[in-house]
């Protein structure tokens, strides 16, 4: 999910035209938002908004694909998808996503976009912003496939990931502090919110045990 | 000794330390010009605030030498309030003096007569250079953001939760921060949270380098800021490996310094221009403050010794007869010392008439790196010949008639020169002293020789290079170590440490040099374990004494343990400098207030 200041977008059309929209939104996209100037503007920035939360389904670890590989197809019955193209389409392959279903929303200020990856080989639908995933037990699962893949990305330890316990001591492990927090920006990055000030601390990241409670008392709040 | 605001040449350029800005409020620099003054274009180096500054300060070193290599004039200066400029960080009006500080960078540099102008910053340096030129209808003509942080807010917050997670440090009542070797006031935390890349109002410059890390998604309003079409978004790696580790072990990002010289150099005029000589630039002395009774502390940027060393001498008023205070490297940290606590003390201990000089070791700072070498070495060899030599350049009449003051390596420099000449004090903190030290076995002081000390003790490095990787498994072993008995120490110490450290001190001592250590708890224990007689031994010679700081965080950066380390200093050089007169009539405390 993902949301856009419909100022942004309207400035940046009005400073720079038509570079700005052929850097960043295809030709159908633009095609598709017509109207007076502030209709447009509204409606681009919920395209920009798909395409900022379609980057954060996608992950690029090196670079990030170009904005109008990512496009958002209006389908004439008016529901739309996302179609990804080049350097898009081999994250998506990586990451087993089949398809991806996506909404829009504007209003007078503020766009909005909720992206859905399917993935391959089953029907669970995962929706890695904001979750509202079926049990607590499946959320689980998935917070912990999230923890441990942030973990392998950002800790800098040297094992195995996938072969730490649930409570076994990350710093002893070799995570440093400043690891820590790259660890902590990541995990804001995936889950939408900031750690509050309370739980600055390094009891909050020491295990995989203590970063999912953590990450549960801030998603039930 | 010679005034280093004389041109000296590296490699292939020109470079000079000197003084810029204001006269009242100078700003300090290093101003770098192709040897032959034919340039392409100017850039300006912002570098990041506190320990991520330290961390990057080699890498910038670098980027403004292969800048001036590739036929740029390279600006690389420092804020108000930080490294050698005037003032202090815990100034009133931080945000808005740092982006003036920019501004008055930007103003210099074009004196030169650059035919075009760009500009560098990394992390919240990046920040501060688009608030700076976002706001100013002044054209810049290109940007580099660095690994920029979308806001002041961001940078504050991951360095809190920095210091939170290593030290358990909480949030203080007065609504101020503190991070890694800063702290940053309730107004500062205020007006640097509204600093925002996305604030820009125009594109900035025209043309823009994004470097961004490979692993990091970056802030969704700073990436839609930024997703104007004059902006070019490159990944890259390195980053981690730079900020994100102590700055003892951060390396230069080669590759991605390589990336922006080719943009840059892409980006540049094809004809090239003469430029102004930078003899005619800028101060290679200024005025840094005021003490209260109007006296002006002066400070003279200087090439010492054979080797030409980087130094600054800070005085104030006539020369006297007293010591001359000489600030040792810690680390890689480079001459304004650990979190720029050298600078703070120069300047206070110049207002009490000492004169204080602050200096950096070859391959140290901003003093030249032995062939080959383009990072900082530390407990190199020949240091000890560096200390020296720069003694002697000081006081050429009376060399040893000093104190030398360094923190853990530098502590470590500070007791090997006083084994083999007798200065007249030392303060070691955090002294690492488990390192054999070959003039130990010497009996007396070496007589005086052409041959640098360094030379005649070919064993020196290796043995040091031994103890260098025994340290970090004695680290490992730590919790195992630390709970051996005093005894077991003692029979260690006689079988496998050739000079246990309180007998190191001892031998200070005996010299009749004068001591103070001052040491954390941990550390504290290192230098006495299994030496119980030789520590009561010391304890009664009056010319030592040993200051122990509970929960001292070694490398200085927690504030509270480094002003405690401050007063300690304060109180030594003060006994040994200063008149008893004139101590009556100064109030440290105060003066230390009205330095800014």
């Amino acid at each position: 999910m993902d949301l856009v200041e419909v100022r942004h977008v309207a400035t940046s059309i009005a400073r720079f035209g038509d570079r700005y929209l052929g850097r960043v939104f295809t030709a159908h996209e633009i095609a598709s938002c017509v109207g007076p100037p502030s209709a447009v503007a509204a409606g681009l920035a919920a395209r920009f908004a798909a395409k900022e939360a379609t980057i954060k389904v996608l992950r690029p670890t090196a670079h990030q694909p170009d904005w109008q590989s990512m496009e958002v197809r209006r389908n004439p019955d008016g529901w739309c998808s996302m179609v990804l193209s080049g350097h898009a389409v081999t994250l998506a392959d990586e990451a087993g996503i089949d398809e991806m279903a996506v909404s829009l929303t504007h209003e007078e200020s503020i766009a909005g976009a909720v992206v859905v990856a399917m993935c391959q080989g089953s029907s669970r639908a995962v929706q890695r912003s904001g979750a509202q995933l079926g049990s607590v037990k499946e959320r689980n699962t998935l917070m912990d496939e999230e923890i441990r893949q942030i973990l392998a990305e950002h800790a800098r330890i040297l094992e195995d990931v996938s072969t730490i316990g649930d409570d076994d001591d990350l710093f002893q492990l070799g995570m440093t502090s400043h690891a820590s927090v790259n660890v902590m920006l990541a995990l804001e990055d995936s889950f939408d919110f900031e750690f509050p000030e309370r739980m600055l601390r390094k009891s909050t990241f020491e295990s995989i045990a203590a970063i999912r409670s953590a990450l549960t008392e801030l998603t039930n709040a | 000794v010679s005034d280093a605001g004389e041109k000296y040449g590296r490699g292939d350029g020109s470079v000079k330390p000197l003084w810029f800005g204001p006269e009242q409020r100078p700003l300090f620099g290093w101003l770098h010009t192709p040897a032959d003054r034919r340039c392409r274009g100017g850039v300006l180096l912002a570098s990041p605030l506190g320990i991520e500054g330290v961390s990057a300060r080699y890498a910038y070193r670098h980027l403004a030498e292969r800048l001036t290599e590739s036929g740029f004039a390279v600006l690389r200066f420092d804020y108000d309030g930080t490294g050698d400029s005037a003032g202090r960080v815990d100034d009133p009006g931080r945000v808005a003096a740092w982006l003036e500080s920019i501004w008055v960078a930007i103003g210099f540099i074009r004196t030169l007569g650059v035919p075009r102008l760009s500009v560098v910053g990394m992390r919240v340096g990046a920040t501060l250079v688009a608030e700076a030129i976002g706001s100013s209808a002044a054209p810049i003509d290109d940007v580099v953001l660095w690994d920029p942080c979308a806001s002041g807010r961001a940078f504050l917050r991951e360095q809190r939760a920095l210091w939170s997670i290593a030290l358990g440090a909480r949030a203080n009542d007065d609504g101020s921060i503190e991070t890694p070797g800063s702290i940053y006031a309730k107004e500062t935390v205020a007006d640097l949270s509204n600093v925002l890349i996305a604030n820009a109002e125009g594109p900035l410059a025209d043309g823009i380098l994004l470097l961004s890390r490979s692993n990091r998604k970056g802030d969704r309003r700073m990436n839609e800021y930024l997703s104007m079409p004059h902006v070019e978004r490159v990944s890259i790696t390195g980053q981690d490996e730079l900020v994100d580790v102590e700055p003892g072990a951060a390396k230069i990002p080669y590759e991605t310094i390589e990336i922006m010289v080719g943009w840059l150099k892409t980006r540049a005029v094809a004809e090239t221009k003469v430029v102004a000589d930078i003899e005619q630039l800028g101060r290679s002395r200024a005025v840094v403050a005021t003490t209260p009774d109007g006296l002006a502390i002066e400070e003279r940027a200087m090439s010492l010794g054979p080797r030409g060393l980087f130094g600054i001498l800070t005085s104030c008023g006539d020369e006297t007869q007293s010591p001359t205070v000489f600030l040792l490297n810690a680390g890689p940290t480079d001459h304004a010392g650990p979190a720029r606590l050298w600078v703070q003390l120069s300047r206070l201990w110049a207002a009490a008439g000492v004169r204080v000089v602050r200096f950096d070791l070859t391959g140290l700072g901003d003093s030249p790196f032995r062939a080959g070498e383009s990072g900082p070495i530390i407990y190199a060899p020949d240091a000890l010949d560096d200390v020296l030599d720069v003694l002697r350049a000081v006081s050429p009449e009376d060399p040893w008639n000093a104190i030398l003051v360094g923190l853990c390596s530098g502590g470590y420099h500070a007791v090997e020169a006083a084994l083999v000449r007798q200065v007249r004090g030392i303060c070691a903190i955090n002294p690492i002293l488990t390192i054999k030290l070959a003039e130990i076995d010497t009996e007396g002081f070496p007589e005086e020789s052409a041959e640098p000390l360094g030379a005649r003790r070919p064993s020196f490095g290796a043995r040091r290079g031994l103890a260098r990787h025994a340290l970090p498994a004695h680290e490992i072993l730590s919790p195992l170590v630390q709970r051996l008995p005093s005894a077991a120490w003692w029979v260690i110490n006689r079988i496998a440490t050739p000079s246990p450290p309180a007998r190191t001190l001892a031998r200070v001592v005996d010299a009749e040099v004068d001591l103070l250590v001052v040491a954390g708890e941990e550390e504290a224990h290192r230098l006495s374990r299994g030496e119980s007689r030789t520590m009561r031994r010391l304890r009664q010679n009056k010319r030592f004494q040993m200051e122990v700081i509970p929960e001292l965080e070694h490398s200085l950066f927690e504030r509270h343990g480094r002003e405690q380390v401050g007063e300690m200093l304060t109180r030594f050089v003060v006994n040994h400098c200063v008149s008893a007169a004139t101590r009556q009539s100064q109030r440290f405390d105060e003066l230390e207030v009205t330095l800014s």
